[in-house]
């Protein structure tokens, strides 16, 4: 293209030397810092005629016309075209929208791409809008190297597990902090998607520093939309719908046949119960199959966006409803959002923002445990349609507990409603040019309410004739921050810096009751004619903190940051209460080094980072013995020993270093490599005490772990801009290496089925190592290792089988893959999730997978490649099968630890811009269709429904997340 | 003016409240307790609370092990274990009971660490009734974890002896008898600390020397187990229920019943979460939809208790009969422990039946007091058979639901289980007279025991009529009945040296290895320290062979 271009430029120059004038033309092309852009390349338009600039940014042009039109450009810089009148001429090249450019939130502050120091990375809207989801932790996924989002349940509106740079934490949470609009927010926030204009991830310490205490985990900045441009509004709105198809995955049950033949397979026959004969085989009913449905989803949404010289207005709507992929269970909720600028005067201006949010939920839901254990020789249904009741007798039943669940769900339901309301009276006040003043006031209101209805018809409501509870709760958190900000250049140095007073504190309140004794329908306690049970709570805390940053940058070369947090937490005991937390980090733009000039180079930057952040304790008041009231005997108050003293109890530091390195090329090519290495000392650990102690235990400050890994992601424009299709994709993936280095006194601290082991992953399993099937009499084996010797042998007893480590629950590497086509308004885009190396124990396979353990069970159809054992089939994977086995083969060992490494089509989509001509007539800004699949598919090794679900959620009766496709319209106008 | 609303504003912000003092609300600390008057008194309470979580775990691994019950399917509930005696080293019912048994300890050391005894009288009764409670724990934790005392309880270990109010103190495993002289020592300085007499859902001077008469028939000392079982009874506290008002012991308020001496106190919807289906009833029976009703009563104990139509003790079984069903059913046992029936027409005092087209009838044998036993002939061998209405069964055993733990004040499952009762008392002593020779009172107060139980003079005991049997195997055959599901029946076979005979229908004979009978010697009479304890120890607790 560009060959053929310079061709027929010079065909052209060839003729036009002949006829044209000549003038010559001076001129000098400078930053807008004044220094001078060296190689710019000018030329007459129209011409081939061109030079460069020199080492002091000058040029000198012959151009073939007295007015010339001269283009200028140089890579990352704007291209300038203009009239040439007079000369010498002074050009000052503006900076490329290149995502150096790009503004990013950082916490407290913003800064441009090209100087931020710290491992930052910035999500933007557009990127999050693939996957349907009311929740925006479960956007987050596959998207950013090093941020491990998995979906725990499939149930229409549950949050996302996320961890970001490993777990580095025994007791207290890992858990991210969420921070929305500048408010640090108690838990993930209810926010609706549309609304939100970027995500930023802070995921080193010279980053999260300014959050202190509450930024061990990393953060995750949320900033919400607000009107940009001036000029007419924009009305949008978005309308999609869908439906979610339940996810089964590798998990099939048997039918009424192969149940049968698993029967015929005991070795004591002679224990079956008479009554089980080939009768069985009459019925044959899939539980599954009738619980479970395409359930429907709705997200509608507008919004409104405009903005006048003083005030700029943002406004939006949204309602969802989704119905759950196992039926009986829908999630609605409706959002509303109001973001305004005002200009009070040139230094003052108001900022207030109102969010709401009002989530209903009616749970009906089909029982998933039921279906996957009920037997698929009994009906729900007698032969007329009736719902059967075992529990009332007289029916012949073969699953365990005689227990129909359908029959009290036609009955009984719970409902839930959360009012969530946030409310911002934040404003700024311009002192002078250099220093301002910025207010963040924050209200949030949290109130719940529940209710959950025992119909007197029902078997669980049969004894209380009927029982109604109600449950209230109600959380307000408060949030103040005070800030003084100062920004100044002094030629070739830019400083900024703020400091900040800080304060929030949180109260939690709970009032339930319930009732016995009603009337059918009644949906209120008083309807109840007598009193049954009551509960009610209350929790609070507080921090208050001080805040201290400062920037400086130099000449767009480097730039240095420091941070510094004091914060004082109320979980803490007086003389522990405050730390200290401080950062240091630095960037170097190689690229805009003189030294530096390769052309193909648009970004060079090497970043370096070290800082000190905190966690605290998940007990809200873990310095105290605590003797539990909730007791009572013989209608008396009584206490109870729980959790002991430990006043010296202080926040537990993570001290973490970071190198990140970018290199972009050609403007298309943008790669990001970053290191880091993440000691957390005075791990915060409950220590438990064995029961003879009576006290539960203690918190205590042992121990360290230490993270590091790698993280690396390339973005690519793989077809450029004069291609008629457009083709980009990004590839990220992250290793992170988690090592307990030290614990009190070196011993183990045993966690279930985990263990804490100096020198280990702090998710290491621990349990029987399970070694296969005896193949001379089918007995279940695991290894015996003698304590002093070392030496394994097998045994088939499980009680004398020893406990060890056998693998580790988190990934050895995990990421994603995304890629976007386009071609005249069509737009393909694909988003694959993956992770390797993680085994999630298939909790769900010791009554699924029981050997005949649990006859009255469901059993799970064999994965290819299992086997039963048998006199002629003795190199077996599962042992032989007896009728109410307790050779213990189904408890817990690694025989049901399983390799859940997952490759995952997380969302595919198909947009088209609908054409210019068409929504001109329309009056339209613009419109879009599109179709979008989530869930589609997935390769894993698992054997259960999902692999993800099983590391984070319940692997016993495990709702994943569901197939969904939707399909819908953008509209502007 | 603008520059006004900024200042206000700032300063409004700044003035809010900005403390981080926060303590808790669900629960006392160190410095309320020092605070709060009658702080002492709530804590003595805790171990009471303590209790009701205690009893659940304590009946499981108590009972199950005996022959009372017949469970009639498998279960993922850990107690399959302690009824199948396919001990498990994961147990979590045993962890628990292990668990909540020395959380009861630890309160109790956390209490008597900060009194004194001689300072007051009220101190002095909280002193004793913790004393009382820390041995009531060691007593059941020394014979479920460790050997009965006849087998040589000075090498036996039992468990560690937790005295101090230190939680960093790790202990190991005590002796068998290190255990019971503790226990010993601790009650009998309770005996004399006790000033009050509260109720019987309190400890008192009665519930220690209640225990003291346990103790001392459990440790083979006969005198001393009389001299206690005398004091308990004559101290004119207590009697025993009329035949007429027996159902009480299950179904009234458990202070308001004369017999009981110390019972664990559960209040009436308070004490009674999620509607009762983890109660200790709920897996005996299922009430007003209420309850998995899967653990019935075993064989060997019907046939024992239908012996005399007229005993009240009957009166806690509830046979579910199917669909109102008017057919009577003659159940039996088959060869290999299975329930089976035939149909049976009543005529007159006869049962009828066809067999092969031809018309049959039951045998029938007196029972020595006015009624028939009925016995069918199958396959060649005379059998026991008991005649019902057509039972519902589950997995084929037939659904006899125990209602002696449910039914308190009318709510399905609510039970206050009964620790120490007077007719305990009297059995006690009649074993302690059986031993020492003494048949003609050890029989007397078998009578009393089976008098009071409705059974007519007929069917009395007399030195005359005991035949093959000795006094002992008649006292322990009164306790089995009269005791049931009151967590005994395990302890008296083994530590009488008996063979506990488990040869009736129920899913203990299905599972792989079962056993059939288990001999005292076995090692499967103890159950295993729990895993978790010996990890969390650091291996200074040994495990059980």
């Amino acid at each position: 293209m560009k060959v053929k271009f310079l061709l027929l430029s010079f065909m052209f120059l060839f003729f036009h030397e002949l006829m044209a004038q000549k003038t010559t033309i001076r001129g000098k092309v400078v930053e807008a810092n004044g220094d001078p852009v060296i190689g710019a390349s000018v030329v007459e338009i129209g011409t081939t005629n061109g030079t460069m600039t020199n080492a002091t940014g000058e040029f000198s042009l012959e151009a073939g016309k007295p007015r010339p039109r001269i283009r200028i450009s140089s890579i990352g810089y704007k291209t300038v075209e203009m009239e040439v009148t007079s000369s010498p001429v002074n050009v000052t090249l503006g900076y490329e929208d290149s995502h150096l450019d790009e503004l990013v939130v950082t916490g407290y502050s913003t800064q441009k791409q090209g100087e931020i120091s710290a491992s930052i990375v910035k999500v933007s809207q557009k990127e999050l809008k693939d996957v349907k989801s009311p929740n925006v932790s479960n956007l987050l996924q596959g998207k950013i190297a090093g941020v491990n989002v998995v979906n725990g349940s499939g149930r229409p509106g549950e949050n996302a597990t996320i961890r970001i740079r490993g777990r580095s934490s025994i007791s207290s949470s890992s858990d991210p902090l969420w921070v929305v609009d500048g408010v640090i927010a108690h838990g993930s926030p209810n926010i609706n998607p549309n609304d939100i204009e970027t995500v930023s991830v802070l995921k080193d310490a010279a980053a999260t520093t300014q959050y202190g205490s509450r930024g061990a985990n990393g953060v995750i900045v949320i900033t919400t939309r607000r009107a940009a441009n001036s000029g007419a509004g924009t009305f949008t709105v978005n309308i999609a719908s869908g439906a979610s198809h339940y996810n089964q995955g590798n998990f099939k049950l048997m039918n009424s046949q192969q149940m049968w033949d698993y029967y015929q397979t005991f070795t004591n026959p002679k224990s079956i119960p008479a009554a089980i004969t080939q009768d069985v085989l009459k019925t044959n009913y899939n539980w599954l199959a009738n619980g479970t449905q395409a359930g429907a989803y709705r997200d509608v949404s507008g919004s409104y966006m405009g903005k006048t010289d003083k005030t700029s207005f943002y406004a939006s709507g949204n309602y969802y409803k989704e119905e759950g992929s196992v039926k009986g269970y829908e999630y609605d909720r409706l959002t509303a959002r109001m973001n305004i600028d005002h200009k009070l005067t040139s230094k003052l201006s108001f900022k207030p923002k109102l969010n709401a949010s009002f989530t209903s939920t009616d749970n009906r839901q089909h029982s998933l445990y039921d279906m996957y254990l009920n037997m698929p020789w009994d009906a729900p249904y007698s032969a007329d349609g009736k719902i059967l009741n075992p529990q009332a007798g007289g029916i012949t039943w073969y699953g365990r507990d005689n227990r129909n669940y359908l029959y009290d769900q036609q009955f009984n339901y719970s409902k839930g409603q959360t009012f969530d309301i946030q409310s911002n009276f934040d404003f700024s006040y311009k002192i002078n040019n250099q220093f301002s003043l910025e207010s963040m006031n924050n209200l949030a209101y949290y109130n719940q309410t529940s209710m959950s209805y025992s119909d007197p018809q029902s078997n669980s409501g049969l004894a209380n004739k009927g029982s109604i509870y109600q449950f209230s709760n109600r959380r307000i958190v408060r949030f103040f921050n005070q800030m003084l900000k100062y920004g100044n250049s002094f030629g070739k140095h830019d400083v900024s810096a703020f400091v900040a007073y800080e304060y929030s504190d949180y109260v939690y309140t709970s009032v339930g009751l319930t009732g016995k004794g009603i009337a059918p329908g009644s949906q209120i306690v008083d309807n109840a004619a007598d009193f049954l049970s009551k509960e009610g709570t209350k929790n609070d805390y507080a921090f208050q903190s001080g805040i201290f940053q400062v920037n400086y940058g130099f000449h767009n070369r480097y730039n240095l940051q420091a941070s510094y947090r004091l914060d004082g937490s109320s979980r803490f005991g007086e003389s522990k209460r405050y730390g200290n937390f401080y950062a240091v980090s630095g960037a170097w733009n190689i690229h805009n080094e003189d030294f530096f000039k390769v052309k193909a180079v648009d970004n060079l930057r090497l970043r370096l980072s070290y800082g000190e952040v905190g966690n605290v304790p998940t007990g809200l008041y873990s310095s105290y013995s605590l003797y539990s009231l909730s007791g009572q005997y013989n209608g008396q108050p009584a206490a109870v020993p729980g959790q002991y003293q430990n006043p010296l109890v202080s926040w537990e530091k993570s001290k973490d270093a970071n190198l990140g390195l970018e290199l972009g090329l050609y403007n298309r090519l943008d790669f990001t490599l970053d290191l880091y290495n993440k000691n957390t000392d005075g791990l915060l650990t409950y220590i438990t005490f064995p029961s003879t102690a009576g006290w539960s235990g203690y918190y205590q400050n042992i121990g360290s772990v230490q993270n590091k890994g790698v993280e690396f992601s390339v973005n690519a424009s793989l077809l450029g801009k004069n291609s008629p299709v457009s083709w980009s994709a990004g590839f990220n993936i992250a290793h992170n290496k988690n090592q307990i280095n030290s614990l009190k006194d070196g011993v183990d601290i045993p966690a279930g089925n985990k263990r804490y082991s100096e020198g280990r992953n702090i998710d290491s399993w621990y349990m029987r190592k399970w070694a296969g099937v005896n193949p001379e009499n089918g007995a279940p084996q695991w290894e015996a290792v003698n304590a002093t010797t070392g030496e394994v042998t097998l045994t088939s007893n499980y009680n004398s089988a020893t406990l060890q480590f056998v693998g580790v629950s988190t990934p050895k590497f995990q990421g994603g893959f995304n890629t976007q086509v386009g071609f005249k308004g069509f737009t393909l885009s694909g988003n694959l999730a993956f992770s390797k190396g993680a085994y999630a124990y298939h909790s769900a396979r010791e009554l699924f997978d029981s050997d005949g353990a649990y006859p009255s069970y469901n059993q799970l159809m064999f994965k290819d490649g299992w086997s039963r054992w048998s006199a002629s089939n003795k190199d077996a994977t599962h042992p032989a099968a007896s009728y109410n086995n307790t050779n213990a083969s189904n408890k817990t060992s690694s025989r049901y630890l399983e390799d859940a490494s997952f490759l995952r089509l997380r969302n595919v989509n198909l947009s088209y811009d609908i054409a210019g001509s068409l929504v001109q007539r329309l009056k339209l800004k613009s419109a879009s269709v599109y179709v979008s699949g989530d869930n589609l598919w997935i390769a894993t090794p698992f054997s259960g429904m999902d692999p993800e679900a099983a590391l984070y959620g319940d692997a016993t009766s495990q709702y994943a997340s569901p197939k969904r496709v939707s399909f819908g319209l953008n509209v502007s106008f | 003016m603008k520059k006004k609303i900024i200042y206000t504003l700032i300063c409004g912000v700044l003035a809010t409240s900005c403390s981080l003092d926060k303590t808790p609300y669900t629960a006392l600390t160190n410095e309320s307790i020092k605070n709060t008057q009658g702080a002492l008194e709530v804590l003595n309470l805790g171990n009471y609370h303590t209790l009701k979580s205690w009893v659940e775990n304590w009946h499981r691994v108590t009972e199950y092990p005996g022959d009372n019950v017949a469970l009639s399917g498998t279960t993922t509930d850990n107690l399959f274990y302690n009824y199948t005696y396919q001990r498990l080293v994961t147990n979590s019912r045993v962890n628990d009971y292990w668990s909540n048994s020395y959380k009861i300890i630890a309160g109790t050391n956390a209490i008597l660490g900060q009194l004194k005894e001689g300072e007051s009288t009220s101190s002095d009764q909280i002193i004793a009734e913790n004393l009382y409670l820390r041995s009531l724990m060691y007593f059941y934790l020394v014979n479920v974890f460790g050997k009965p005392y006849n087998q040589n309880p000075a090498q036996n270990l039992a468990v560690p002896l937790q005295l101090s109010d230190d939680p960093f103190e790790v202990l190991p495993r005590n002796t068998v008898k290190e255990v019971y002289d503790q226990i010993e020592g601790d009650l009998l300085k309770a005996e004399k600390l006790f000033n009050q007499y509260k109720s019987s859902i309190y400890g008192s001077v009665y519930s220690a020397q209640a225990l003291l008469a346990r103790l001392y028939i459990y440790t083979g000392n006969n005198q001393k187990a009389l001299e206690y079982a005398n004091k308990v009874i004559s101290s004119g506290k207590f009697s025993l229920l009329t035949a007429a008002n027996y159902t009480q012991i299950a179904t009234g308020v458990p202070e308001n019943n004369p017999e009981n001496i110390f019972a664990i106190r559960f209040v009436k919807d308070v004490d009674y979460a999620s509607n009762g289906w983890y109660t200790i009833g709920s897996l005996y029976a299922s009430i007003s939809g209420s309850g998995w009703g899967e653990m019935y009563a075993s064989r060997t104990y019907l046939e024992e208790v239908r012996k005399y139509p007229e005993d009240v003790r009957y009166k806690f079984i509830a046979p579910k009969i199917l669909n109102n069903s008017t057919q009577l059913q003659a159940y039996y046992v088959t060869d290999d422990y299975k329930y089976a029936s035939v149909p049976v027409q009543k005529e007159g005092d006869d049962y009828t039946y066809t067999e092969s087209g031809a018309s049959k009838k039951l045998t029938r044998k007196s029972n020595g007091a006015g009624a028939w036993l009925y016995y069918i002939t199958i396959g060649g061998k005379e059998r026991s058979a008991l005649v019902d209405y057509t039972l519902e069964n589950r997995n084929g055993f037939l659904k006899y639901y125990i209602t002696k733990c449910s039914g308190q004040e009318g709510q399905a499952h609510l039970w206050s289980p009964p620790i120490s009762r007077l007719a305990e008392l009297y059995l006690i002593r009649a074993e302690a007279n059986a031993k020492l020779g003494n048949t003609a009172a050890a029989l007397t107060d078998v009578n009393l025991i089976r008098t009071r139980a409705g059974i007519p003079a007929a069917g009395l005991w007399t030195a005359d009529n005991l035949g093959t049997k000795t006094a002992l195997d008649v006292v322990l055959a009164e306790r089995k009945l009269e005791l049931a599901w009151e967590g005994h029946r395990k302890f008296d076979v083994f530590r009488n040296g008996y063979t506990l005979d488990r040869k009736y229908p129920g899913t203990h004979l299905s599972v792989t290895t079962p056993f059939y009978t288990v001999e005292p010697s076995s090692k499967v009479i103890v159950e295993f320290i729990p895993e978790q304890q010996i990890v969390l120890s650091k291996k200074i607790l040994t495990q059980n062979e």
